[in-house]
């Protein structure tokens, strides 16, 4: 299949703004069904100093569309709505229970002469439906791994409670979310996994090991480097959702100091222990302050008889973090804390010299590292093992890519023709300025190429795909 | 009893090892040695004077052990001991350490010597003139001469090999004035005179009855040793003793070592003899020589404690003081040498002590070790009653251990030689367990023991099954210590089998077959006695259990050994038990279980199970690239032939696939575009390797080529009668044939019948065959393999055997269902096989007959399914009742139909009654059953139930009333029995008819 994408459009003094979010509610038509009562049935509504009214009118709206669109295929309601100035998203987590989000089309603002306000040119085709419908669903899921399912919030302590969480929970959450700078990779919600040789993944088998065994009251743990992961005992969906949060919020928060390396000078002095690294990112920040808390952050994952509730520790020592989730029915002590401490942070700084080292090593036989002639994201759907060269370190802010958005966007394009069929194929597409883009589907992997190559025709791209490694 | 203790007898045994008491040798006079000291060994024995008789052959005693409460005795005295005849005042024994023998010398030996050696091969009995009194006898290596001292001047020799003249000859020492401490054999025919002013070395002629001196040694000597094991002799010199001289023999030559100073703990004023060869040992530990010394305390020093100092005597250079073993104690020690180990035996308090030199002490000055185990007297012994008296069920008696008559030698030997016993000290590995908290270190302590394996795994599974928290870094320490072991062998197996390779030719096939002792302990070891167990204990988490195994090939990994493949089974196998498939997958991904063709075969068996497995295999079979055959396998399994196609190509392997493998898979899919794409391209490939696009004939691909070539052209090949008698013979027919029967009767040409009929008569012809053959070999095999000369073999089924059951899967189910053909021709065709296959007595299966019924049904043809069950073409059975009885809404008949047929199968009572009374048909049932006997056994409430939903209570009435004359009949009462749960009816009976109508008990 061959495809030629839009133009690139670019004036100087054009003004444009990229895709913003508009608004974000979760209803219930169930909790209000009667005329007079429809302000019952909203959960949470951002921004919230919007008129009641207009809030009524629009969850009515979404209400209606649903209602609408299900007469043509009961199963499958509306996903989304494209309007010339925004998107709507509509996502059903829970029998009854919506989540939309209302996202502003980008726009171009040119000015125009003679002091007339500017025209706005909408850009309605410019975003993705998969990409925005991934966030919804993203947004659901760390809800739920904080808090649980909506349903089980109804139960403890009906609609009061449930709204509450949801204003607590999505009123920072949504702060977080940049949705200028969402793509493929949220389409995916990948892991991304850490290199690593046998030898040193089995010293941290070993520790992981070691640890669950003194330590009897943890029941998993995550172990990651680099913020990738190197090892879980979590089930994979779970730790996909944690491994969002522990990446994109919990360790950009913490600015690395230990990031100075282990014997630099440049290094402060970690309050409390010299004999490790190691410390807290959740719970106490330093376990000698006599007015410590023990409280971390609840999480809930999956168990055989539907979700277990668990605290979450994280422990980080240099680059290496081990995450600990022990049942929330016990109650942390310092005791326990200092124990873990003690145990765990000599042997983990050890661990990530151990592991550093082995990189450095491992990075100098596959020799420096050179520019390569192409970019590349790699996913495979089995083990959730995501790749990118085009993405830049993320960030708690931004998340940067290294090619213009328009090529993403013909990523995505290709990735949505992938979702459509089952059978493996291959899309090659020559976008503008000799890039060339190539979308491979393999079984359940998934491998977009980004070329850029003078004169390259059809014949070689299609020569080059390098089949990238799981790790 | 004479005990005398003077020098003279050299080398036979002394009583007083372990005698000597704190006050006693104050003779001495020396403050080092004042008491606590205990001699280490002497020499010499109990004399006796009297003549005796024959003792000297007692019956065989067989010593116990006495069986107690584990007491933790880690040492032992061997079970089969030497038995002699104990010394008396007639008696004199001798132990001779290089050959291990003792020696019973009667009368200066006139009324015999009965020497004992380790097996009976080195025992002998002879007699010898008494020339006065034995000082010491020996024999040469091998028995071949006796050397005898019975004066300080000389030595006599005795032959005893045969054919030499055996009448003694003598010896007397060279220097003059110098008396023969003692001699020692170092050689069949090489002897060295010890002599208090030097030593001398003779080479013996038997034959020519003389000695000749070889070479000597001038030097004062005060007393001596000599260690068989390396044929070195230590002289004590100097005036106080401390300077110690060895020399090394070996085959005619003498060398001189380097000597070396014993540090004394007191140095005497004035100078006198002050090192006595009681605290002096020599013996080979982990094959190097030391000489041991046992310091006792000295009151001025502040060591309150006695230790034994090891002096390493190499070969060459210099001797060094090397390793210091801590006592703890004072009082009177002995020493032994068991398995590498220095053995104390500590007589006071009746317990000895066991260092191991190579045991590296962490808190301890360097080689400066302390006891390995706590202090523990040898296991107790029983010994049988002595003398010919002894009546067999008498008890044997405790023996004293730690006796002060008994006599120590080196390196393993305990003789009590007022009792005649010669045991060999043994260490029992199995009570050091428990006695030993530090598993590492027991595990260092256990791997240098020769008969270590079995209790080493044991302990293995004794950590594991323990299960006591915090023992994984336990398990984890364990592991690399044997793995290290285990390494270290395989390293030097390697090297060895690498100079095997390389040639005899280069070195001085210095390279021997390194010897794979116990303490290899490897995986298939650990497998079988430790793991395979240990994963199946039911109370052990798995949590711990794959803890464990993660430990086992980390440290595998680590000590870089190649881990087998069912270690990584037994990983597999654990995770998959409980669902831990994520877990696997993160293993698997990180290369943890390394790729393998099995490994890669037994995730392909896991898809089910765990989809993901699938893609698992493939990259793991991809990564081994030596699997790509497997892949194609696999890919085509799935029906993936592009993709199979692509990959193979990708690896270059086009030219030499297999055609006919992916043009199967592409037919199977039934996708035509595909089959032709698969197809071209393999002619391209043709056209490319051999100029034509033709198939080679080994590829076996003409009958696709054939295949492909029939659709344009179905006219080619025009008599299917004689195409089928070729394709029948061909090796690959069996799809071809199907194709070309679906090919046929799709073709639908007019007057095709007779040919559908021939093609139908020659497969049935090859079919019934083989079932023949079948048969007569089933027959065959039951009556038994004796019969015939085992010619029977098992007929092989070729592809050209085409059952039923090919023949409806392949052509003839999906030809019944095509639109286009009249069912006049499907239902003739369908007649044609049934016909066919009764005619060579073929039992047509009952899908075929549904399949005939259903097109009948279909086209509404009853009137024609009636005809055909009229005459029986449809051969009754139960199922086919079944199915007519189904079509009872359409076409009523049916009903009579399947009736008739269950009637007629006379197997099929209890259906008939039911669907008789299914219909309601109660009184109809009820006749019938009656009819065919059944009567008596049937279930009246089955009747009953059917009778009363019919609302019809006179037919309930008739029903009841019929079974109660039954009852009557068969019981003598027109009750029902309880377990024919009939209560209800009976009630309801009662309500419709009172109480009256019920049929009384008659009375007889």
């Amino acid at each position: 299949m061959l495809m030629i994408s839009p133009r690139m459009a670019s004036a100087m003094q054009e003004k444009q703004y990229t895709p913003s979010l508009l608004s974000f509610f979760i209803y219930n038509p169930t909790f209000g069904p009667r005329e007079g009562e429809e302000e019952k049935k909203i959960l949470f509504y951002h921004p919230s100093d919007i008129e009641k009214n207009e809030k009524i009118r629009n969850v009515g709206l979404c209400e209606a569309i649903v209602q609408f669109t299900r007469t043509f295929c009961p199963t499958k309601p509306a996903k989304s709505l494209h309007t010339q100035k925004n998107r709507q998203f509509f996502f059903e987590p829970e029998d009854n229970f919506w989540i939309v989000m209302v996202v502003r089309n980008p726009m171009i603002e040119k000015p125009n002469k003679d002091g007339k306000p500017p025209t706005i040119e909408y850009q309605e085709e410019e975003i993705l439906d998969t990409v925005y419908g991934a966030v919804v669903r993203q947004c659901y899921s760390m809800y739920k791994l904080f808090n649980g399912t909506f349903g089980r919030a109804m139960e403890a302590g009906g609609v009061e409670l449930l709204t509450q969480k949801l204003e607590k929970f999505f009123y920072r959450y949504l702060q977080t979310l940049h949705l200028q700078s969402c793509d493929l990779l949220d389409v995916f919600g990948g892991i991304s996994f850490f290199p690593l040789d046998k030898m040193t993944y089995l010293k941290i088998q070993s520790f992981v090991n070691r640890v669950e065994e003194s330590l009897s009251l943890i029941k998993y743990t995550a172990f990651l480097y680099n913020d990738q992961l190197i090892w879980s005992g979590l089930e994979q969906d779970d730790m996909r959702i944690l491994y969002k949060y522990l990446t994109t919020s919990l360790f950009p928060r913490h600015s690395e100091p230990e990031l100075a390396g282990r014997d630099s000078p440049l290094r402060p002095e970690v309050a409390g222990n010299l004999l490790h690294y190691g410390r807290f990112l959740t719970g106490p920040t330093n376990l000698k302050d006599p007015e410590a808390k023990f409280r971390f952050p609840k999480i809930f994952v999956t168990a055989e008889d539907g979700y277990e509730e668990l605290h979450l520790i994280v422990y980080k020592a240099m680059s290496a973090a081990a995450c600990f989730m022990i049942s929330a029915s016990v109650e942390l002590t310092r005791d326990f804390c200092e124990q873990l401490d003690g145990l765990v942070g000599p042997q983990l700084t050890l661990l990530a010299s151990d592991i550093c080292e082995q990189f450095t090593i491992n990075r100098r036989i596959s020799g420096p590292e050179k520019e390569p002639q192409f970019k590349f994201i790699y996913f495979n759907h089995m083990n959730l093992a995501e790749k990118s060269t085009i993405h830049m370190r993320k960030t708690a802010s931004v998340c940067l890519t290294s090619v213009h958005p328009d090529l993403m966007k013909i990523l995505g394009d290709i990735n949505c023709d992938f979702a459509r069929v089952d059978e493996d194929e291959e899309i090659i597409v020559k976008a503008m300025t000799d890039y060339w883009v190539v979308g491979k589907k393999s079984d359940q992997r998934e491998l977009y190429v980004i070329l850029n190559q003078k004169n390259a025709n059809l014949i070689e791209v299609n020569g080059m795909s390098p089949p990238p490694d799981d790790e | 009893m004479d005990t005398s203790r003077s020098k003279s007898g050299l080398n036979s045994l002394s009583t007083s090892s372990l005698e000597q008491s704190p006050a006693g040798r104050r003779s001495s006079g020396l403050p080092g040695t004042s008491g606590a000291l205990k001699a280490l060994r002497s020499r010499r024995l109990l004399l006796s004077v009297e003549s005796l008789l024959r003792r000297w052959n007692p019956e065989p005693r067989t010593g116990a052990r006495m069986t107690e409460p584990p007491q933790q005795h880690y040492l032992e005295l061997s079970e089969n001991p030497v038995q002699f005849e104990h010394a008396s005042s007639v008696n004199n024994v001798f132990f001779d350490e290089a050959n291990k023998q003792v020696f019973a010398v009667r009368s200066g030996g006139a009324t015999g010597v009965v020497v004992k050696g380790p097996d009976d091969k080195s025992s002998v009995a002879f007699r010898m003139d008494d020339k006065g009194e034995v000082k010491c006898i020996k024999f040469s290596i091998g028995n071949k001469i006796l050397a005898v001292q019975r004066t300080s001047k000389s030595v006599d020799f005795i032959n005893f090999i045969p054919d030499y003249p055996h009448t003694e000859f003598s010896q007397e020492c060279k220097t003059k004035n110098a008396n023969v401490l003692g001699f020692c054999w170092t050689n069949w025919n090489e002897i060295v005179f010890i002599t208090d002013q030097g030593i001398e070395f003779y080479q013996v002629f038997p034959d020519k009855r003389s000695l000749k001196l070889l070479k000597n040694q001038s030097i004062n000597v005060n007393w001596y040793q000599y260690c068989p094991e390396t044929a070195v002799i230590l002289l004590s010199t100097t005036v106080q003793g401390n300077i110690l001289q060895p020399f090394a023999f070996r085959n005619g030559t003498m060398s001189k070592m380097s000597k070396f100073e014993i540090e004394l703990p007191v140095i005497p004023k004035p100078a006198k003899l002050s090192l006595s060869e009681r605290d002096i040992a020599m013996a080979t530990i982990y094959g190097q020589l030391y000489v041991m010394y046992l310091k006792h305390h000295s009151r001025t020093a502040n060591s309150p404690s006695a230790e034994v100092v090891l002096y390493h005597l190499p070969r060459e250079g210099a001797c060094k003081k090397s390793h210091v073993l801590k006592l703890n104690t004072t009082g009177k020690f002995a020493l032994n040498i068991v398995d590498n180990l220095v053995v104390v035996h500590h007589q006071s308090s009746q317990t000895s002590l066991i260092f191991d030199i190579n045991l590296k002490e962490p808190d301890c000055a360097v080689n400066t070790h302390q006891p390995v185990l706590p202090a523990r007297s040898i296991h107790p012994y029983r010994m049988p009653l002595a003398g010919p008296a002894v009546v067999p069920s008498q008890p044997p008696v405790p023996c004293q251990l730690y006796s002060s008559s008994w006599s120590v030698f080196q390196p393993d030997i305990i003789i009590s030689a007022s009792e005649g016993y010669l045991w060999y000290l043994q260490v029992k590995l199995h009570p050091t367990v428990n006695l030993l908290q530090d598993k590492g270190k027991l595990m260092d302590f256990l791997l240098r023991r020769r008969d270590c394996k079995m209790v080493i795994l044991s302990v293995c599974s004794q950590i594991l099954e323990g299960g006591v928290k915090g023992s994984l870094p336990v398990v984890a320490t364990v592991f690399d210590k044997l793995n290290q072991v285990y390494k270290e062998y395989l390293e030097a197996e390697q090297s060895y089998t690498v100079a095997m390779e390389s040639g005899p030719s280069r070195g001085s096939a210095a390279q021997k077959r390194p010897v794979r002792t116990q303490a290899v302990i490897d995986q298939s070891d650990m497998y079988t006695h430790v793991l395979s167990s240990f994963t199946e204990r039911k109370e052990v988490s798995h949590k711990f259990v794959i803890a464990v195994l993660m430990e086992y090939i980390r440290s595998l990994n680590q000590h870089q050994i190649t881990v087998q493949h069912y270690l990584y089974e037994l990983v597999i196998k654990t995770l998959v038990q409980h669902n831990l498939f994520y877990m696997l997958h993160q293993f698997l991904q990180y290369h943890v279980l390394s790729d393998s063709k099995p490994l890669a075969c037994l995730l392909l068996s896991l898809e089910s199970t765990y989809p993901p497995a699938h893609q698992l295999s493939l990259d793991m079979l991809k990564r081994l690239s030596t699997a790509n055959d497997e892949i194609v396998e696999v890919l085509l399994s799935k029906q993936q032939v592009l993709g199979a196609l692509r990959f193979i190509r990708s690896v270059g392997g086009h030219d030499n696939v297999s055609a006919r493998k992916f043009l199967d898979a592409a037919r199977q899919t039934g996708d035509q575009m595909l089959f032709y794409t698969v197809f071209r391209s393999f002619q391209q490939r043709n056209q490319r390797l051999r100029g034509s696009p033709a198939f080679n004939p080994g590829e076996h691909c003409y009958l696709w080529y054939l295949q492909v070539k029939l659709h344009p052209t179905v006219n080619l090949l025009q008599d299917k009668g004689k195409l089928m008698d070729f394709l029948l013979r061909r090796r690959d027919c069996k799809m071809v044939i199907l194709s070309v029967c679906s090919q046929i009767l799709e073709g639908g040409v007019k007057g095709s019948l007779p040919v559908v009929a021939t093609v139908f008569d020659k497969l049935n012809q090859v079919y019934k065959e083989y079932l023949e053959a079948e048969q007569s070999y089933t027959v065959a095999m039951e009556s038994g393999p004796s019969r015939g000369s085992a010619a029977q073999k098992r007929p092989v089924r070729t592809q050209a055997v085409i059952d039923q059951s090919d023949m409806y899967t392949h052509v003839l189910s999906s030809f019944t269902e095509r639109k286009e053909v009249s069912h006049k021709f499907v239902i003739a065709v369908l007649m044609e096989y049934i016909r066919s296959l009764n005619q060579h007595q073929i039992t047509v299966q009952h899908y075929l007959y549904e399949l005939v019924i259903k097109t009948l049904v279909q086209h509404n043809l009853f009137y024609m399914l009636h005809q055909f069950l009229q005459y029986h073409v449809l051969s009754d059975s139960k199922p086919l009742a079944c199915l007519l009885l189904s079509l009872e809404s359409t076409y009523p008949p049916a009903h009579q139909l399947s009736l008739d047929m269950l009637k007629r199968l006379s197997t099929a009572n209890d259906e008939i009654v039911e669907v008789l009374l299914s219909k309601q048909q109660v009184l109809g049932a009820l006749r019938f059953i009656r009819s065919v006997g059944g009567h008596d056994n049937v279930s009246a409430r089955k009747f009953l139930d059917a009778a009363r939903q019919t609302g019809d209570q006179m037919l309930f009435y008739t029903v009841f009333r019929s079974f109660q004359q039954r009852n009557q009949r068969l019981r003598g009462s027109p009750a029902f029995n309880p377990g024919e749960h009939c209560e209800e009816h009976v009630v309801h009976f009662k309500q419709l008819f009172g109480e009256q109508a019920l049929m009384k008990p008659s009375t007889v």
